[in-house]
Parts: C-alpha cells; structure tokens; sequence
C-alpha cells in the first residue's frame, strides 16, 4: 500500500490530531520556566519538554498498534494468500502508527528550542533519537497484543496501563525502573547522557519487540520459535536490568561538554562560551584580588585555573590547582573577585565561629576593594537585630586591624585562618 | 432478544466488565502515585483509571453486533442496549460502593461514580466517532492528569479525581451518563 493511502485510512487520521492535541497543551499550560535558564545548552532545552511527554508518545503507539492490528484480523488479513511478508504488511500498517509518536517527541524541543534561539546539536538529538527508538517498540508489543485480544477492549487498556507504567517511574524508588522504562528526567548545563544511559531503556523495549518479531519467522517450528522468542526478550530485559541495576537517581552522564572560552594565565579563567562576555573581566578581577591577598600576606595558594561550577565533572579534582566556581551567572562587575577572595582565604578548620568567618571575609573584601559586595551578600541573606549586631562587631574589628601596620595584619589574617579556637580572636596581642 | 443477548455476547462480556473493574479496585484502591503531570506532579489515586477496562468492555459488547437485522428489524434494539448499559454501569456502581462501605477506601465509591461519567462520555462519544470513541474516557483522563491539577487539588471541571462526596460531581456524572443514553437510544448509529 502507498504510505499516503495506508495513513489516510490508519486510525492515526483521527487519533493523531488528538496526540498531538495532548501534546500541545504543554505548551498552553505547562512550560513556565523561561528559556534563559538553560543558558543555549540544547540538550537541557530538549530535555524539559520531552520529559512529561515520552509516556504520551509510547502509550499512543502501543494503544494505536492494538487498534490497527486488530483491525487487520478483522478485515482477514493474515488469512489471505501470503504474496508478501508478513513483517512488511506490520510495517507498512505501523509506520503511519508511529509518526504522530515521534512528532510528539520532536516538535516540542524544536519549539523549545526555537523560542530559546538556540541551534540544536547532534548531542541534543539523543534523547529524542531514544524515545523514537522505544516508540517503534512499543508500537510493535501493541501490534503482536492486538493479533489476539479484541481490539475495543485492549487498545484503551493497553494505552493507559502503558502510559500509567511508563509515568510513574518518573518518581519511584528503585531508581533502576527509571532508567529502563524511557522516561529521562532533565538535564543540567553541559550534561549529555551517555549512550549507555540511553542504550538500557532501548534493550529492554527492543528485546521485548524483537522477540515478538521472531514469533512471527515463517520457519522452523512453532515451539522452537516460542523458546527463542522468550529467550531474546528475557535476555533484554534482564541485560536491562543488570546495566542499570547500581545507577544512581541519574543515570550516567557526560559533564563538562559546553565548549569553554579561557583567558589568562595565573589563574586561566574559563567559562562557557555562552557566557564568554564577562571572560575578560572575570580574569582580571581574579588575578588582581589574588595578587592583592598575596601582597597583604594572606597564605593563598593561587590556583592554576579557575573554571565554571555547572560545567564540569560534579566531583572536585585532586588538590586546590583547579577551582569551581559561579562564573556563568557572574555578569556585574566583583561578583567572580568576591568569590575568588572568599574562596582564598581557606579556614583550616571546618568549623569557625561566624564573627571570625566574617570578619576574616570583611578584610579580605576591604583590602579588595569588594566591601559593597560583602555588604550586599549579608543583605542578601536577610538582615535581623542579631544579624546586625554581629554586623557591627565584625566592623568595629575590622577597623581595628585595618589602622594597625602590614606586619601586624599579616599576623592577624593567618592565625584567624590558622586557628581552631571557638572564640573570635579579636587581637593577636 | 435472546438473539440480542447472544449477538452482543453479554454472557461473556458483562462478567469479564465487571470482573475487569471489580479486581484492579480492589487491588490498587489505597495506591496513590505521583504521575508527571504537565504543571508539576499531583499524586493521583490509581484508582482514576480503574474503569478504563470497564467502559472498554462496555463499547466491545456494543460493537459486537449483527449489523443487517439489527439496522432493518422492528425491534428496539437501541433501547435493549440502553438498558444493558445502564444494568452494567449500576452494577458497577453497586459493587464500588460495596467495596466502599466494606471498609475500603473513599476512592472506591469515586469508582463507582466515575464509571457513570466516563460511560456517559464514552456513549456521546460514540455517535460522534463510532467505535473509535472508546479512546475518549482515555483521552479525558489523560487531560486531568495533565492539566487538570493545581498542585494535589483537582479542578473544578475534572470531575472524575473529586472526592466521592463531592454532590458537583455527582450530579454532573449522572447528567452526562443519562444524555449518553439519550445519545445512545436515538442518535441514529455511525457506522464503524
């Protein structure tokens, strides 16, 4: 049959418009969160949208492969003469099954995409390629369950348990049923999945699928067909199992894949090359308020490079050589120097009382010339009457040391970042 | 109307309806999981979906049918069925409220009542589409997941996730229940 005629009496001319209805309302209602916040990382944009909508896609495939293959056993198809393969009447009464399914999964990203002006990757295609994959799945398992079950009865049920099965593993506690079932959640900034992640949700839906295609093979017998076909399925979803049994909440992930623009030398500072704007001036600001601690003899161990905390692996390198911070959404002048200054003046201890911590950090920012952004922190994190008291301990002191010689702040600085004592140490005296 | 039992094979269908309702009711009535909705996502009692098989079975034993006698014979067929459907749809109601007064769940008397919505629109739905309209109740319960939640609490125009006391929907169940059957007696039948 010609495609155009085999989709213009499919059951897709009335319940496509009606998936692609459901789908949509995604955007009337759902997609609250602005564009900019993925920062142009396609993979994330493609990710958001995808994901309340991959239970939609498979459960319409399989619901619809029930109904056309039922309609198939009804019209005697499969009685008829065999002038052509069986797989090739299945195929050519699916295809038309599983374009409103993969229409689902596409036309939201490239929208989410489009409105977020940002020109998809081949990475961002992974998911989407995924989901196509387990669609063509799922329409298969509904075909092979429509072959026996009355269609009225099966294709909603099949439809609804599909979706509910697939949905609910969103938010369930073996995280490995997640990880298998095709439903992904979100993506961070310069987070591909890895093709492992996406390969455990394909082997379960394909080793289910092709064991039902071998069910169908024209020869050998039937019980050796049955063994096979029960053989390959298993084998895909145990395999499935097994690959994602020990993952974590999130499956495996490539980080750090944004491309970096980097500037400088002592520190080399680098940020994503969405946010190199501010690249420059980060760089500076950093080399500055580290050569300015050095000067007043605060014992910093510089970096040999600075880097953005959202783009890279999640866990901190050995050492002090490389540090993360909040360089992206860093775009006013002090944001990355203040960080910098902060990030310098290392306690040796995990805990210090607060008034040493800020007063240690209300020097730092003075002698960068940074008090306004010390100031606006502590506004930031709300100003109550004992905020403010402590507030004014922490300037009196720091007054204090800052009217006293080079040599003594020297003193002062280290044995505040030295010490382990509860108290503030107000004097070294 | 021995004949018409037998076409509509009502002594196989309407045992596996109610059984097709009455099992998952009982097995999944203290479930609730949470579902991903469009706007964020509400835990959803499982079960709202509980009277799919049910109607499914319910739109099968209309379909199963003689179309030549019936179309041309004297006897009020439309009206046999309409009252096959109401006898399932109140047996269904029965058994939901049973369950519900047997110490279950108030989930399980919502059942009941989603049953005579979900049927109702089936019905409508089934002059306007044919037999494909078994996909309605579907597509509804898709829509209240979707977008029918402000954070757990459903909208007014969901109906089906109201609690059982709620008389809304209640009322509006039997509405849309009695013009399916209207729908269903003297809409004229699109064929499949």
């Amino acid at each position: 049959m010609k495609f155009t005629t085999a989709l213009r009496s499919s059951s897709v001319r009335w319940a496509g418009p009606a998936v692609l209805l459901l789908a949509a309302l995604y955007y009337m209602t759902g997609e609250t969160a602005p564009p900019s916040q993925y920062h142009h990382w396609a993979p994330a944009i493609v990710s958001a949208p995808l994901m309340t909508l991959y239970a939609l896609a498979y459960a319409a495939a399989a619901g619809l492969g029930v109904w056309e293959s039922g309609r198939l056993r009804k019209a005697h198809i499969w009685e008829s003469l065999p002038s052509r393969s069986r797989y090739r009447v299945a195929a050519n009464i699916l295809l038309p099954v599983v374009i409103p399914s993969w229409v689902v999964l596409l036309l939201p990203p490239a929208i989410s995409l489009a409105r977020s002006g940002t020109a998809p990757t081949l990475d961002s295609l992974r998911l989407p390629l995924m989901g196509m994959l387990v669609v063509v799945c799922h329409a298969i398992a509904g075909f092979a369950l429509g072959s026996v079950l009355p269609r009225l009865i099966a294709a909603p049920v099949v439809a609804v348990v599909d979706w509910i099965a697939v949905a609910f593993t969103r938010a369930t506690d073996p995280y490995w049923l997640r990880h298998v079932s095709g439903q992904f959640s979100d993506i961070g900034f310069g987070e591909v999945p890895r093709l492992v992640s996406l390969a455990a949700p394909v082997l379960l839906a394909g080793g289910v699928a092709v064991g039902l295609l071998l069910l169908w093979l024209p020869l050998g017998p039937r019980v050796l067909r049955g063994v096979l076909a029960l053989g390959v399925a298993a084998a895909g979803v145990l395999g499935a199992q097994h690959l994602a049994r020990d993952w974590p909440h999130d499956p495996p992930m490539a980080t750090g894949q944004a491309p970096m623009d980097c500037s400088g030398v002592h520190p080399r500072v680098c940020v994503p090359r969405v946010a190199s704007g501010n690249l420059d001036r980060a760089q500076r600001e950093a080399s500055r308020t580290l050569s300015t601690l050095q000067a007043a003899g605060a014992p910093v161990a510089a970096p040999d490079q600075i880097t953005d905390i959202y783009n890279g692996p999640a866990a901190a390198g050995p050492g002090d050589r490389v540090w993360r911070m909040n360089l992206m959404t860093a775009d006013r002048p002090h944001e990355v120097g203040y960080q910098v200054m902060v990030r310098a003046l290392k306690f040796r201890c995990a805990e210090v009382p607060l008034v040493r911590a800020r007063s240690v950090w209300l020097w730092g920012a003075t002698r960068t010339g940074q008090v306004d952004m010390y100031q606006e922190r502590r506004r930031n994190e709300g100003v109550t009457p004992e905020t403010r008291q402590i507030e004014s301990q922490v300037s009196d002191q720091v007054r204090d040391v800052l009217d006293r010689s080079q040599a003594a702040q020297r003193t002062w600085i280290r044995s505040n970042l030295d010490s382990c004592s509860k108290s503030a140490t107000g004097s070294t005296t | 109307m021995r004949w018409w039992i037998g076409a509509r094979r009502a002594g196989f269908t309407v045992p596996l309806a109610l059984a097709a309702f009455l099992l998952p009711l009982l097995a999944v009535q203290n479930i609730r999981v949470a579902l991903p909705s469009l706007i964020g996502s509400p835990q959803i009692a499982l079960t709202l979906f509980v009277p799919v098989p049910l109607v499914a079975c319910l739109m099968h034993l209309l379909e199963s049918r003689v179309p030549a006698p019936e179309d041309s014979g004297v006897r009020p067929v439309a009206r046999y069925d309409a009252a096959l459907v109401t006898a399932v749809a109140v047996a269904a109601l029965c058994c939901a409220l049973l369950v519900a007064a047997l110490g279950g769940t108030q989930e399980a008397a919502a059942a009941g009542r989603n049953v005579l919505f979900l049927t109702g629109l089936l019905l409508l739905g089934h002059t306007v589409f044919g037999p494909s309209a078994v996909m309605v109740p579907v597509a509804w319960l898709v829509l209240v997941v979707g977008i029918g939640f402000r954070g757990n609490v459903p909208r007014w125009w969901t109906v089906v996730p109201q609690s059982a006391h709620d008389v809304p929907a209640a009322v509006v169940s039997l509405l849309v229940f009695a013009a399916g059957l209207t729908a269903l007696i003297f809409a004229p039948r699109k064929a499949p």
